[in-house]
């Protein structure tokens, strides 16, 4: 079990291109770390890195307390699973499963038995087990991620680096894997990163969630603190679906702040904000109820979205889209909304 | 459009070559049996190699004379050989490693892709001349070894052709490297293998099919050269190949001397040739390389102090070794004269100057030149419409009928130009003593003796064509099929998609299609001095450039400084090409499979 430290870690490209940029982190033994952000916000690099598979124009990895930054790859005892798996055409699964074990067979003392014990366990444990002799094009997406998998959980690595690994599969799949491989992953207690663009991948399987954009880290906490409690507005606004309203605030005290956006908005605050100042009001759907007291509104549309209802209102010349299990107006109709919970961000 | 275009000008000539051995099987025969031919015996290896006891001694390579079939056999087998062995270290070195002067690496290599018929090959002849070769001054004079080397004869060919083709494996192979997914290297590094291990698991067998590939095209290529033997055949030896004989043989056709023997032996340059194709063609479908010029960025290391030494101390030897004969060739151009020293003598601008003044002031190189570009530009309008129609085909039909469009269409990679120059002056000749009672006018048009210009460009356009449809097709594959079927949707006709859709979404390349074809038109020779050559050397001569140079090559010392200069247009035509095709439109170059 191995603690991964970051400390500022900085990757840049062409003397241009800043992918990861000043990056701390810890991951505790045995903990899943997702780390969530948008295409291009440099996590795949910072997995590259973690991996030795990118050298860093700056900072340090540490293993426990064994600075890596420098090893090759081929030493740090890790295992990468790509997005697109790679697993080698030529090679029937047995063979790719093998491959690590084989490389270490000398260093470990280990013979063909011991190998093919292991690899047969592997291969029970992520549920391949007959599919030994297949060619890897003989295999379903499932079935390709799950050898991928095995492959590198098979060398006991002490960083388990998983890069989108599910990408590739349909909606239903990826949910029945990504169960899996937060299950496999907890019992073997592999310190795991665990790369997605997926929020609710990220907060199924994760311990953990360190949000990134544009190289920088936004945020790190377990899933309800990234949810309930934003750090910015790029947080907010990445996690779960939200409205964004300009407004101006009328008082501010500590983390607290009432906005006017057009109708009074009580709000929390990671800033100190000062009134009069122009901040982004962020509000989820599931925190407008309808029904009660509130701003009034009218309703313009309500469509059904299988899980929820979805309710466009107009309150005051701005457009919120509220959500809730049962349709609360119909459209045209004058309804009263409470915001129950909203955040204010500096622009 | 494009069966019946391949069916009439490829298939059919080809049939008639078949036809005329079966009708003379009984000469065939008694040829082919001469030890002319086939000669298995171990006197084939008596002067092979030797030490000739001159003072100093010299060690003369000539290679093993097993007759004209096996001959043509043993060197193609050790061109390809060597090509793909040192061009896999060339491609090794610029794909998987990163050192300061791997672009000028990279650029220098693909300087022997630049085709100078004849000139190259006399270069190389004059570096290996055993009393006034470069060879011998630098070995005898230079370093001051106690020996001399003389390589004359198959071995000789051997080693022009290596020259030449060594930039088709190369690239070739580099496609191939480069190919494999680097993911794959990474996450075998990941797992613990170093990059030997990596590259010995993962990149080896996976771009093993393009080693193949590239192995076979070198083969035919070398197989069809006719070039060097021509500049060797002084030398008995060098003439007994199946490409010399089948060109010689034709030249006896003109004077009446009609061969079953010709024809049996362009139809085993064929079958040979075929049959490796055939044997990685699904290394070099259209299919294959419209995945093949998706370029991946590979998976590369930095090599240690040795592994740098290494690199320089090889791979730039190497390249420049490549590059001698199309340096040479075009210092020709330059030299007064070089007849008995090691190097060109007295080099000059003004020499160049006032050769090109020649040339240009020549009315019958002029027409050459005038010919060589009418060929091209008809060929590249036949190949783009025939080629529009194949890719098309290809892209979109299913199953079986697209299979054997896709083969048909590379097909022509394999057919060596002479086998095609022959068999469509047999056609073309029954034909038009078939006609000439009844259509006098018609037979005449059609009569290869008076208008060989319809033949050359015909079979320009059928040899080249696989590399105009594979531009094409490479880029409908870019193409999704909803845009035309949104097109027919909204109630276009085919041939209104065709125009209105995809050709603008294909113009690019269409465009690189046609200057690569172009520039294969103007450097090829086979049918160059084949058919090019039916209406002799006149006012109004069919020959092209190349059928010029030959003519030069034989007349002595100036006339190989003229077919240099002319070669040195060949090379501008080329250049331009490849800095048009490369630079603007971003395509690759070369005869990648």
């Amino acid at each position: 079990m191995t603690v991964v430290r970051l400390e500022k870690l900085r990757k840049v490209f062409d003397n241009r291109v800043v992918a990861v940029d000043d990056v701390d982190l810890v991951v505790n033994d045995g903990e899943i770390m997702a780390v969530l952000g948008p295409s291009g916000c440099g996590k795949t690099t910072l997995l590259r890195l973690v991996a030795g598979l990118e050298d860093p124009t700056s900072g340090r990895i540490l293993f426990d307390d064994r600075d890596v930054t420098r090893l090759p790859t081929q030493e740090r005892n890790t295992a990468v699973v790509p997005q697109t798996w790679a697993l080698w055409p030529h090679m029937t699964v047995f063979d790719n499963v093998a491959y690590g074990l084989r490389l270490r067979r000398k260093k470990a003392n280990l013979t063909e038995e011991e190998i093919r014990r292991r690899v047969r366990e592997v291969l029970e444990l992520v549920d391949l087990t007959g599919l030994e002799g297949r060619r890897p094009f003989q295999l379903s997406g499932g079935q390709q991620q799950r050898v991928a998998l095995a492959r590198a959980l098979v060398v006991q690595p002490e960083v388990l680096l998983l890069d989108e690994p599910l990408a590739n599969l349909d909606a239903k799949l990826r949910v029945e894997l990504r169960e899996e491989v937060r299950k496999i992953a907890k019992r073997l207690s592999i310190t795991t990163i665990y790369v997605t663009h997926d929020q609710e991948e990220a907060m199924a399987v994760a311990d953990r969630i360190a949000v990134m954009n544009a190289g920088r880290l936004q945020q790190v906490g377990r899933p309800e603190e990234i949810y309930h409690k934003p750090a910015n507005f790029f947080v907010a606004t990445f996690i779960g679906r939200s409205n964004v309203l300009r407004g101006r605030v009328v008082e501010a005290k500590g983390e607290a702040a009432a906005v006017d956006v057009g109708f009074p908005v009580a709000a929390q605050t990671p800033h100190r904000l000062a009134p009069g100042e122009e901040v982004d009001v962020v509000v989820r759907p599931e925190d407008i109820f309808i029904g009660g007291g509130g701003v009034k509104c009218v309703v313009e549309d309500v469509v059904f979205l299988g899980r929820y209802y979805q309710t466009t209102l107009r309150c005051s010349g701005k457009v919120l889209k509220a959500e809730g299990p049962r349709p609360p107006a119909q459209p045209g109709e004058e309804v009263a909304a409470e915001i129950a919970r909203a955040w204010a961000f500096k622009p | 459009m494009g069966y019946a275009f391949l069916g009439l000008f490829l298939v059919l000539p080809l049939v008639f070559i078949f036809w005329q051995v079966l009708a003379g099987i009984g000469e065939v025969y008694t040829s082919i049996t001469d030890p002319f031919y086939v000669n298995p015996s171990p006197d084939a290896f008596a002067n092979a190699f030797f030490i000739r006891p001159t003072d100093p001694p010299t060690v003369v390579i000539r290679g093993p004379d097993l007759g004209v079939v096996l001959n043509s056999l043993w060197v193609a087998f050790t061109v390809a050989a060597v090509d793909v062995a040192l061009g896999f270290v060339l491609a090794y070195v610029l794909a998987k490693y990163v050192f300061p002067g791997r672009t000028l690496l990279g650029l220098l290599a693909t300087i022997p892709l630049i085709v100078m018929p004849f000139a190259t090959a006399y270069v190389v002849r004059k570096i290996l001349d055993p009393r006034w070769g470069t060879l011998n001054w630098i070995l005898h004079d230079v370093l001051n070894l106690p020996f001399k080397v003389e390589i004359s004869g198959l071995a000789a060919v051997a080693i022009v052709q290596s020259l030449m083709y060594l930039p088709i494996a190369y690239l070739n192979i580099y496609a191939a490297l480069t190919r494999v997914d680097p993911t794959l290297e990474e996450v075998a590094n990941n797992l613990g293998a170093d990059e030997r291990k990596a590259v010995r698991d993962v990149v080896l067998p996976l771009s093993t099919p393009g080693l193949a590939a590239a192995f076979v095209l070198v083969f035919i290529f070398a197989i069809d050269d006719v070039a060097a033997p021509i500049i060797f055949q002084d030398d008995p030896a060098a003439r007994k190949l199946l490409s010399y004989q089948v060109y010689s043989k034709f030249l006896d056709q003109l004077r009446g001397q009609i061969s079953p023997t010709a024809a049996f032996l362009a139809l085993i340059l064929l079958t040979i040739s075929v049959a490796s194709f055939l044997a990685v063609r699904k290394y070099v479908g259209l299919r294959q390389y419209a995945m093949l010029i998706r370029q991946l960025r590979p998976k590369s290391y930095t090599p240690g102090p040795l592994g740098k030494v290494l690199i320089y101390a090889l791979s730039f030897p190497l390249i420049a070794t490549a590059a001698a004969p199309l340096i040479g060739a075009l210092t020709l151009v330059f030299a007064d004269r070089w007849t008995t020293t090691p190097l060109p003598e007295a080099l000059s601008l003004q020499n160049a100057a006032a050769r090109l003044a020649e040339v240009f002031q020549n009315p019958l190189f002029l027409r050459g030149v005038v010919n060589t570009i009418y060929y091209g530009v008809a060929a590249i309008l036949i190949m783009i419409a025939v080629g529009i129609a194949i890719a098309v085909a290809a892209a979109r039909l299913k199953g079986p009928a697209a299979d054997a469009l896709d083969a048909l269409a590379t097909m022509p990679i394999a057919i060596p130009g002479l086998v095609v120059a022959y068999a469509y002056f047999l056609t073309s000749l029954q034909f038009t003593t078939a006609l000439r009672g009844a259509y006098p006018d018609l037979a005449d048009l059609l009569d290869p003796l008076r208008h060989p210009e319809l033949y050359l460009i015909i079979g320009y356009s059928v040899r080249k064509l696989p590399f105009v449809v594979r531009s094409i097709y490479a880029g409908l594959q870019q193409i999704h099929p909803s845009m035309e079927e949104v097109a027919l949707n909204l109630g276009d006709g085919y041939t209104g998609v065709l125009r209105r859709i995809l050709i603008p979404l294909l113009k690019n390349n269409i465009l690189s299609g046609a200057l690569i074809g172009f520039v294969y038109v103007t450097s090829e020779v086979s049918l160059s001095i084949t058919l090019g050559v039916l209406k002799g050397v006149g006012q109004d001569t069919a020959m092209p450039i190349t059928a010029f140079m030959r003519e030069r090559f034989e007349s002595g010392l100036y006339g190989v400084q003229e077919a240099a200069t002319l070669g040195l247009l060949l090379v501008a035509i080329q250049v331009a090409a490849i800095t048009l095709t490369t630079r603007v439109l971003k395509t690759r170059y070369g005869f990648v499979l």
